[in-house]
């Protein structure tokens, strides 16, 4: 089923404090689906992202997998339910960071194998082999037994893209995965990206790439103030927006 | 003061050395276990377990060893007796419960400087919260907490002397009894403060030899200084803080 949702958000709002960052947003995520995550800085994009791995915990809102209930908020329910509901869905919802978040003292092949031995219950041999695999689709075979340390930040960000592949998910979320990069780097990412969403890999990606949204999206969408300004394909969207703001922001972006 | 004199004070020295030796290793081991169980009580999700160790850390600072050893001594002496308890194991516990206090919230601050992005990072795989703190973030926060635990050793080996205030026949306890009959202070005072010496400077390298070791093993950035063999000891640090800033004065 092509169109089946995975991940589906309703009235989602946060508020840290008094500060209303998400204010009201319907989301859903389709099987196969690119939804690419534009706007300006404090839109309430990442928040939103975090929200849909229950890294951040809603304010208020209703979080759908395969169409099934996950959580309702505000929730009266004892935390502790509540963490491991949180944790069964994280197993298949896999996150990139902008500051690619690898554990610094293990081995990029470790790291990799981390989730699927301790988290999938995967035995160690099975992990080590999948995990090279998934190296060696990034690039990055022969530095399996570096730290991250020595490596590059696009090196490091191909292999927190590999760790998030291990984990089998059913979507991977970015939250600005080129954003910490040297402009040098960015191609080397993006080009893993666009190799993951040819094989067909649900994603959802919160990024200023504009260029990488036109090409690779089947969606965009567009926030500002903790709002979805706009919402549409690539050609809505960057060809004949209804808002001016959204013109406004895009043209921001392509000239920065 | 002649050899033969020297000589005969000896067995007496060392078998006190021993004792604070025996007092030194037992009160750091429980100091390590009580300061590790003192530092994840106090980052516990649940928030009257944070209170209550909070409390007892507060309290536990405030009181000096000295007086924790007399009060524990002679103030509870009566119920002490009863359990059998004797001197040795008083001044153990007095030593390790106030150290742990201190070395709690060093351990607690080397867990606590690992950034929010390696929390989010593992429980974004699906860990728990117990797999991310033995996976991830603990084996991380110890390098940090590495050359504190050693300094507190340190710290503990000066403090065993205060057991001789509660009759342990330790080092210090012994050496007294020593310049009551041979009117030598100076003599015996400077033979024992020679031996602390050669116990404490030692531990105090080994501490940094040691960081930059698991640093290695770890694959985590050596800090420079370290790197350099340059040895920084910063004994009587008690918190991170302090022992950063103790070491950027050094530094600069």
């Amino acid at each position: 089923m092509p169109d089946e949702p995975i991940l589906e958000m309703r009235g989602l709002r946060k508020t840290f404090g008094r500060a209303e960052v998400v204010c009201g947003v319907d989301i859903v995520v389709r099987r196969g689906e690119k939804v690419c995550m534009l706007g300006p800085s404090g839109s309430g994009k990442t928040t939103t992202l975090r929200c849909l791995n229950l890294l951040t915990e809603p304010s208020s809102g209703e979080l759908y997998f395969h169409g099934q209930l996950v959580g309702r908020w505000p929730s009266g329910r004892g935390s502790r339910s509540a963490a491991n509901d949180a944790q069964r869905l994280r197993r298949h919802v896999s996150m990139v960071f902008q500051h690619f978040g690898l554990f610094p003292h293990l081995t990029a092949l470790d790291n990799v194998t981390l989730g699927p031995v301790h988290v999938l219950g995967m035995n160690r041999r099975e992990a080590a082999e999948r995990a090279r695999a998934l190296l060696r689709r990034v690039g990055l075979e022969q530095f399996a037994e570096k730290h991250p340390a020595t490596l590059s930040g696009g090196q490091r960000q191909r292999v927190a893209i590999a760790r998030a592949m291990a984990m089998n998910p059913d979507v991977i979320l970015f939250d600005e995965p080129t954003s910490a990069l040297d402009p040098e780097m960015v191609g080397e990412v993006l080009s893993i990206m666009e190799q993951l969403a040819s094989d067909g890999m649900t994603m959802v990606i919160v990024t200023h790439e504009t260029n990488f949204a036109r090409h690779v999206a089947d969606r965009v969408v567009v926030m500002e103030n903790g709002v979805i300004l706009e919402e549409g394909t690539p050609v809505d969207i960057f060809e004949r927006p209804t808002q001016r703001r959204t013109r406004e922001i895009l043209r921001a972006r392509v000239q920065a | 003061m002649s050899l033969t004199e020297l000589e005969s004070w000896m067995p007496v020295l060392l078998q006190g050395l021993l004792v604070s030796l025996e007092l030194t290793a037992v009160a750091s081991l429980l100091t390590f276990a009580f300061a590790t169980m003192i530092a994840l009580l106090r980052i516990s999700p649940l928030r009257p377990i944070r209170l209550v160790t909070t409390a007892f850390v507060d309290l536990d600072r405030s009181v000096p060893l000295l007086a924790l050893l007399i009060f524990v001594y002679f103030g509870l002496g009566k119920y002490l007796a009863f359990l059998g308890l004797p001197a040795f194991w008083v001044a153990v516990l007095a030593i390790s419960v106030n150290e742990a206090a201190y070395l709690g919230e060093v351990y607690r601050a080397a867990i606590e400087s690992i950034s929010q992005e390696q929390w989010d990072a593992a429980t974004s795989l699906g860990l728990s919260r117990r797999q991310t703190l033995a996976l991830v973030i603990l084996p991380q926060a110890v390098p940090a907490g590495i050359p504190p635990t050693v300094n507190d050793v340190i710290y503990i080996l000066k403090a065993s002397s205060l057991a001789s205030l509660v009759s342990v026949n330790e080092l210090t306890n012994v050496s007294t009894q020593l310049v009551s009959v041979t009117f030598l202070p100076m003599q015996i005072y400077m033979t024992i403060g020679a031996m602390y010496l050669a116990l404490t400077v030692p531990l105090s390298y080994f501490a940094r030899w040691l960081e930059v070791y698991v640093n290695r093993r770890l694959g985590l950035r050596v800090p420079p200084e370290a790197a350099h063999g340059a040895v920084v000891p910063i004994a009587g640090a008690t918190d991170l803080s302090a022992a950063v800033s103790a070491k950027d004065a050094t530094d600069a």
